[in-house]
């Protein structure tokens, strides 16, 4: 159960920088001790620690994220996995922040939309439009050429 | 089911949250429409990309599981909880404690603190100016004296040093003077992290950073100039060392 590395993978990159990103796992920790009490039993535990974490993320503040990112140059070069794999960090990076935790949560933790729903306490319709604007938002970012979204997508 | 019937549902498609029945249709739905099909596919693609970068960025739970251990257990918080649930939370804990390397990235950002504190607001700290009491200090931390002087070819001065701890480690604080402004390089003796291959940069607030790995040494490199005159030093520092 490295619930760890999911959490300080996500608040990385909601967060004004790594430290207080640690900062905010550390919390999340502190907090799941204290209030496990409250934590029913059968229910989902990661489910409930991105709960604690993201309503700590949003105490705290969001700024703009110190992503220290590989440079090309002669002297240091940088493979093309390497700049492909910037490209995606930097236009997920762009995304308004309740695209990018949706993105963060379903696309790369594997939360599904009702547990998005659940952890966001935000209606499922919501989560879902969230998503596919999210999703469409990155597309145009990371292949410029694609045609513009087929679909208006209303928020829920 | 309609083109905007499977747009409307596809983050649930994706998710495998449709039910068998409406996964059916909706699969019907793409075998008959070749515009859905492959926007289907090239959400999927990139999905499978952006998870694949994501998981691949390296990721330093270094001081968590001593955080808690020393923050979290030793203060009681977790008395007055049953005994079953004490169990089943040290249980849940044990899953997240998670022990990797050194973070760099917690590194790059007491750097920048450390500059902006002890050489731009010039807080009060004690510095050495002598030369060879920097070299005594720098080989007392496994730093050839080759290395604090390589950024003098490209013509910095080096002015003072002193000891730091950057994110729990010692690092060589080293400024150097460059037309009357300061720049900051920490060293350290590096401890089996993997040599990187490319320089890192970023900027933190008013810092920009550049940092790299030799055979020898991990180096930060931080000025508040600009993020090129960081990635320069930094370049004259890894030709030197």
């Amino acid at each position: 159960m490295p619930h760890t590395r999911s959490l300080l993978r996500v608040a990385r990159r909601l967060t004004s920088d790594p430290a207080t990103a640690e900062d905010t796992v550390q919390e999340t920790m502190l907090l799941a001790w204290r209030g496990f009490h409250q934590f029913r039993e059968g229910t989902n535990v990661r489910a409930w620690l991105f709960r604690i974490m993201l309503n700590a993320v949003r105490a705290r503040g969001r700024k703009s994220p110190l992503s220290m990112v590989p440079m090309e140059g002669r002297e240091f070069p940088a493979d093309s996995r390497m700049q492909q794999a910037v490209e995606i960090s930097q236009a997920l990076d762009e995304l308004g922040v309740e695209q990018r935790t949706v993105v963060l949560l379903g696309v790369v933790e594997g939360f599904t939309c009702r547990e998005m729903a659940e952890i966001l306490e935000v209606p499922m319709g919501t989560v879902m439009s969230r998503l596919a604007r999210a999703r469409e938002a990155l597309r145009n970012r990371l292949t410029p050429k694609c045609a513009a979204p087929k679909y208006s997508i209303k928020e829920a | 089911m309609t083109c905007k019937d499977v747009a409307a549902l596809s983050p649930l498609y994706l998710s495998g949250e449709l039910d068998s029945s409406c996964a059916a249709e909706f699969e019907g739905h793409l075998e008959a429409c070749a515009n859905c099909a492959r926007e289907i596919r090239e959400l999927k693609e990139m999905d499978a990309r952006l998870r694949g970068a994501i998981l691949a960025e390296p990721l330093e739970t270094y001081g968590l599981d001593r955080w808690v251990r020393e923050n979290v257990a030793r203060r009681g918080y977790w008395r007055g909880v049953s005994s079953a649930a004490s169990i089943a939370a040290a249980l849940l804990i044990a899953g997240i404690f998670y022990r990797v390397s050194l973070s760099a990235a917690k590194v790059y950002t007491d750097a920048a603190m450390d500059h902006r504190r002890e050489v731009v607001e010039r807080q009060a700290r004690r510095w050495i100016s002598d030369g060879a009491a920097i070299e005594a200090m720098a080989l007392g931390q496994g730093v050839a004296t080759s290395a604090i002087h390589a950024p003098e070819s490209g013509g910095y001065r080096l002015e003072r040093a002193k000891l730091c701890r950057l994110n729990g480690r010692i690092f060589l604080h080293l400024v150097y003077t460059d037309a009357g402004r300061e720049c900051s390089i920490f060293l350290r003796q590096r401890e089996g992290e993997p040599v990187s291959g490319p320089v890192n940069a970023g900027d933190r607030q008013g810092e920009h950073l550049a940092a790299f790995r030799t055979k020898a040494l991990t180096a930060v490199v931080v000025t508040e100039q600009s993020r090129d005159v960081a990635l320069q030093l930094a370049r004259i520092a890894a030709r030197e060392l």
